[in-house]
């Protein structure tokens, strides 16, 4: 007897040991406790191991989140350990939530979420499943459906998760209606329209038509068919959705929203309509940015007849009304298995949804922001529902993944094979050796090697995309853009004193008065050609202006210049590219000649292989110089000749930076000394314009 | 029967005026006959239609062509005449005893008795104006119902006449021509003619012009040719708007500008000549619109149907309003089967 503990007993020493465990985060100490008891069964030694288990908790409700998490993996691994029963971590967890606030199950409810895959496994699915099952009920039980929306599909994803898809207590299986879910409208209508409804379901054969009168009930009563779809297939009742839903749409489309902000994204979006099949990433971020900035979200409408003009011009409520109509035209013509036979559409019920459903989406199309890609998305998720729904009516089978098809041998080898890779450190050293740049990118690195001197070529005339302000007006684009306008306006202050004048006009939008400016520039040039005559002076008047037509097509010039991006491209790159060759401004880059080489060796003097190494050539080659010849100096010598052969690059302002990196500034000052001299002797003025820059 | 189902086939209602009270909608036709609604029906956010209306004829020999309310008077223009009848707000009676009548002088060389085809009341003053057929424009004083003035220049006869508060009128007439007019000048102080312009002239509806109306600083007018808004300093066409069909009804309303006329839409335009709001009506051509803001926002557009449309928020079609066949008082029990017959064919 001394050997059996009792249930008291075991549970004491299961509770100090599990504060050890959870010291140590390990299972560890727990498990060499419930092995010590050898005396008592397993059965025996369990429950007191649960209840230590259940105590711990209840100890340590109080404290914060993140420690009942601890607790509850730690419940886990002594599940795997078979020291506790399966249930307990779940136990633990519903325990908690019975006992906390909302907003702190909010906070546990993280691992229930975390540990989705564990609940999964067989040790725990098979029996955790209720008790799961019912936690999260019992949680959505207690959450507000209109305030804590989060909170609920946290809780109904987790659930989906969990449960494999053909799980029947998570299935609608005979499709049923929500039909709990009704509208009130309606100052006064409150207390009879839940009797309204009932007979409507109850008798609707019988009830005369019920025509609402003014835009506000018409559009609210097409709310109970949205609810009810059945009601359609009355033909009473059709005849009031018909009507209703024709009031709806005409009104929908006598109105049409427009989005000043985003017009251009939507220009954008109609252009790029093949391309975004591509490219969904980036427009996928706009969206979503233009989605984030509107996340009102409402569980219910609302139905106060002042809101109405405002839901209407609003267009997120637009577009929900516009996917209910979508929603329900589905539903009316699809096969579901638990429709009844009565549940057919007659031949002019079927005509009118055809004609209506693509007047819908035209609908959607037309409701910015997005308004194409949305309605895009719309028509996707709808033949997505299709599936389901056809899934359904084959009896929800279980899923299996396709199998997938052998990748076959030659595909997977051909594209090393097509190219084989060059190391990294020759692609750099090579690039560096002949003065270029390697970016890893052939785009990149065919940007950055058009020029040698990547600043001086951004300074050269033709970077210049300054536009004329009467071309750039000129330029076609959106009606409203705002892009347009601003840079309109920039221009408009740059370039003529129009800015500074005020145009009475009827409207205050910039659109028009970009126009009117833009007609008075046009007015205005034609009275000084007729005012002055003569050729001549036309041409001067064009060349103060700066020569508009000509920056015009100097502008496609440019464009037509860039070159298409080639994919194979390698590091032969164009050197006698335009934008260097014919510019005046740039001072010519002067060359290192042997008489520099030897006026600034005595300079370098011991460290030459420091400077060989920065000018790029490998350790073998710089033995090769040291080898044949013994002198350092003259080693240096026939090491700089070489470069200066061999590399188009041996400036010598790349050589005095060179010698300034290295710090030898003595010789670093000699190199700069003789281009000051050089520059002095073949171009005069260009001091000037350095000094000028 | 017979004659009802005329009646509503050619309702063709001209002119609408809303009482001082802002309570009450008079709406008058050709046939002589006067429908007021009470608008307090209109806003009561249930789903009963409105009351029935209340029907006040004048006598099949009256053409209701014209129609404003001053104090507790409503004025009617028909032909050749102006008169007063005077409205009983508590017991919501018109009176059918003509208080007051003022004559179109006949001028000279007429042949036929003018129209009083518009009238702009300026309470201010106590005065009206009334635009006739025989192209002059009759300054009433309505303390004393003389016709203190009355101003000639058009040579045909005229459409419309406004004017604002500063003493200026505007009229636009069937010579193409739209005149203003000052209270302390005798002759006409300016004038446009739109058919001149090449980009507003439409050929083959002709130069007349159906309607003006004008604000601090602009003017819409539109007829035959198509409507555009002028400044009223500079006379220079601003903007030209797109309106498909001929103009009988313009306005300003909040930041738009209103169109109707022989067109199956009315349409509500920016003052940037971009179409807004696109409205469906039944009228074959609408002739008259009014509206207001206060005590509730509320707009009714008439012409040549047989109903009423209003607006809500001058952006969607709320409701429309049948006349004959939805009045109350001695036939309206006879009607009612039909009634319904009719509103099914609707819903059809």
């Amino acid at each position: 007897m001394e050997e059996t503990a009792s249930f008291f007993g075991l549970q004491a020493a299961c509770e100090k040991a599990m504060e050890e465990a959870i010291e140590q985060n390990s299972v560890e100490p727990l498990v060499s406790k419930y092995k010590s008891f050898t005396a008592n069964s397993e059965h025996d030694k369990r429950s007191p191991m649960d209840q230590a288990f259940r105590n711990v908790l209840m100890n340590r409700l109080s404290d914060d989140v993140e420690r009942i998490g601890t607790l509850v993996k730690l419940s886990v691994e002594a599940v795997r350990a078979e020291i506790v029963s399966n249930t307990i971590p779940v136990v633990l967890l519903g325990d908690t939530f019975d006992v906390v606030t909302l907003g702190k199950c909010e906070q546990i409810f993280q691992f229930v979420e975390q540990l989705v895959e564990v609940w999964k496994e067989e040790v725990f699915f098979g029996s955790c499943k209720n008790n799961i099952l019912r936690m999260c009920n019992d949680l959505l039980r207690r959450l507000s459906r209109t305030q804590n929306t989060v909170f609920c599909g946290r809780i109904l994803l987790f659930l989906s998760k969990f449960f494999p898809f053909s799980e029947r207590s998570g299935l609608n299986i005979v499709s049923e209606f929500n039909l709990d879910n009704l509208t009130e409208y309606g100052l006064d209508s409150k207390d009879h329209d839940d009797i309204d409804n009932k007979e409507l379901e109850d008798t609707a054969e019988d009830l005369p038509i019920k025509i609402d009168y003014d835009l506000y009930c018409k559009f609210w009563s097409l709310q109970d068919f949205f609810r009810n779809p059945n009601q359609c297939y009355n033909k009473a009742q059709w005849k009031m959705f018909n009507m209703h839903a024709e009031t709806i749409l005409e009104s929908f489309s006598s109105f049409k929203l427009e989005d000043v902000r985003h017009s251009s994204n939507e220009s954008s979006d109609d252009a790029n309509l093949q391309a975004m099949e591509v490219d969904d990433a980036a427009t996928d971020a706009a969206a979503s940015q233009t989605v984030r900035k509107a996340t009102h979200f409402f569980a219910k409408f609302l139905t106060n007849p002042k809101l109405l003009a405002l839901q209407l011009s609003d267009s997120n409520f637009r577009r929900s009304v516009l996917v209910q109509f979508l929603i329900l035209f589905q539903y009316l013509q699809v096969t579901v298995k638990f429709k009844t036979d009565a549940y057919t559409l007659a031949p002019v019920q079927s005509d009118f949804i055809k004609e209506t459903e693509p007047r819908v989406y035209k609908l959607l199309e037309e409701t910015p922001p997005n308004g194409k890609r949305f309605s895009r998305t719309v028509q996707h998720m709808l033949m997505r529902e299709e599936m389901w729904n056809n899934w359904k009516n084959e009896g929800c089978k279980e899923f299996k993944k396709p199998e997938e098809p052998e990748p076959s041998e030659d595909e997977a080898k051909a594209p090393p094979a097509k190219r084989p890779k060059r190391a990294l450190g020759d692609c750099l050293r090579e690039a560096s050796r002949s003065g270029k740049f390697f970016l890893g990118n052939e785009n990149l690195t065919r940007l950055w090697n058009y020029s040698p001197d990547n600043l001086q070529a951004c300074k050269s005339e033709q970077r210049n995309f300054l536009p004329q302000l009467e071309t750039y007006l000129e330029t076609p684009h959106e009606k409203i853009d705002p892009a347009f306008e601003w840079r309109a306006l920039r221009l408009l202050a740059r370039q003529t004193p129009h800015f500074f004048t005020f145009v009475s006009q009827p409207s205050c939008k910039i659109s028009d008065y970009l126009e009117v400016v833009r007609k008075r520039l046009i007015r205005e040039k034609e009275l000084l050609k007729h005012a002055s005559g003569g050729a001549a002076a036309i041409n001067s008047t064009e060349s103060s202006n700066g020569l508009t037509t000509s920056s015009g097509s100097e502008l496609i010039e440019q464009e037509s210049v860039e070159p298409e991006p080639e994919p194979d491209q390698d590091l032969e790159v164009e050197d006698t590219e335009p934008v260097v060759e014919d510019d005046n401004t740039h001072e010519k880059p002067l060359m290192v000649t042997r008489a520099h080489i030897e006026e600034i060796i005595p300079l370098i003097g011991e460290p030459w292989m420091k400077v060989g190494k920065k000018i790029g050539f490998t350790n073998d080659e710089l033995l090769f110089f040291q080898m044949n010849h013994p002198t350092p100096g003259v080693a240096c010598m026939q090491m700089l000749t070489n470069w200066i052969s061999d590399d188009d690059d041996a400036t010598l302002e790349n050589w005095a930076y060179m010698l300034e990196g290295l710090e030898m500034n003595e010789a670093a000052e000699g190199v700069k000394a003789i281009i000051q001299r050089e520059r002095a002797t073949s171009q005069p003025n260009n001091d000037v314009e350095i000094l000028s820059d | 029967m017979k004659e009802k189902d005329l009646k509503r086939a050619y309702n063709n209602v001209l002119s609408q005026t809303i009482s001082t009270s802002q309570r009450f909608l008079f709406c008058g036709n050709l046939l002589g006959d006067i429908f007021i609604l009470d608008l307090k029906e209109l806003d009561k956010g249930t789903e009963e239609p409105p009351g029935k209306l209340k029907l006040s004829a004048q006598g099949s020999d009256v053409d209701i062509n014209c129609l404003a309310f001053h104090r507790d008077y409503l004025i009617v223009g028909a032909i050749g005449l102006i008169y007063g009848l005077q409205w009983n707000e508590e017991e919501q009676l018109l009176s059918t005893k003509r208080a007051w009548e003022v004559k179109i002088p006949m001028q000279v060389d007429a042949v036929e008795v003018p129209d009083v085809n518009s009238m702009w009341l300026h309470s201010d003053t106590d005065t009206l104006y009334a635009g006739c057929g025989d192209g002059v424009i009759y300054q009433i004083s309505l303390e004393d119902g003389r016709i203190q003035r009355e101003f000639r220049g058009h040579t045909d006869y005229v459409h419309c006449v406004v004017g604002n508060a500063n003493g200026c009128i505007y009229s636009g007439a069937e010579d193409g021509t739209v005149r203003f007019w000052n209270d302390k000048e005798k002759e006409q102080t300016a004038m446009l003619e739109p058919h001149k312009n090449s980009q507003l002239l439409r050929p083959d509806w002709g130069k007349w012009i159906g309607a003006v109306a004008v604000n601090d600083d602009w003017l819409i007018c539109g007829g035959g040719p198509r409507p555009a808004i002028w400044h009223l300093g500079s006379l220079e066409c601003t903007r030209t708007l797109d309106f498909p069909g001929r103009v009988h009804v313009c306005d300003f309303v909040d930041d738009c500008v209103l169109l109707g006329g022989e067109h199956n839409h009315v349409q509500f335009y920016t003052l940037n000549g971009a179409l807004q709001s696109n409205i469906p009506v039944e009228h074959t051509a609408c002739y008259s619109s009014v509206w207001q803001t206060t005590p509730f926002k509320f707009m009714s557009i008439s012409g040549f149907s047989n109903k009423l449309h209003i607006l809500k928020d001058f952006r969607f079609l709320d409701s429309k309003i049948d006349l004959y066949g939805n009045v109350e008082g001695k036939d309206a029990d006879t009607d009612e089967s039909e009634e319904e017959a009719i509103f099914c064919g609707d819903a059809l």
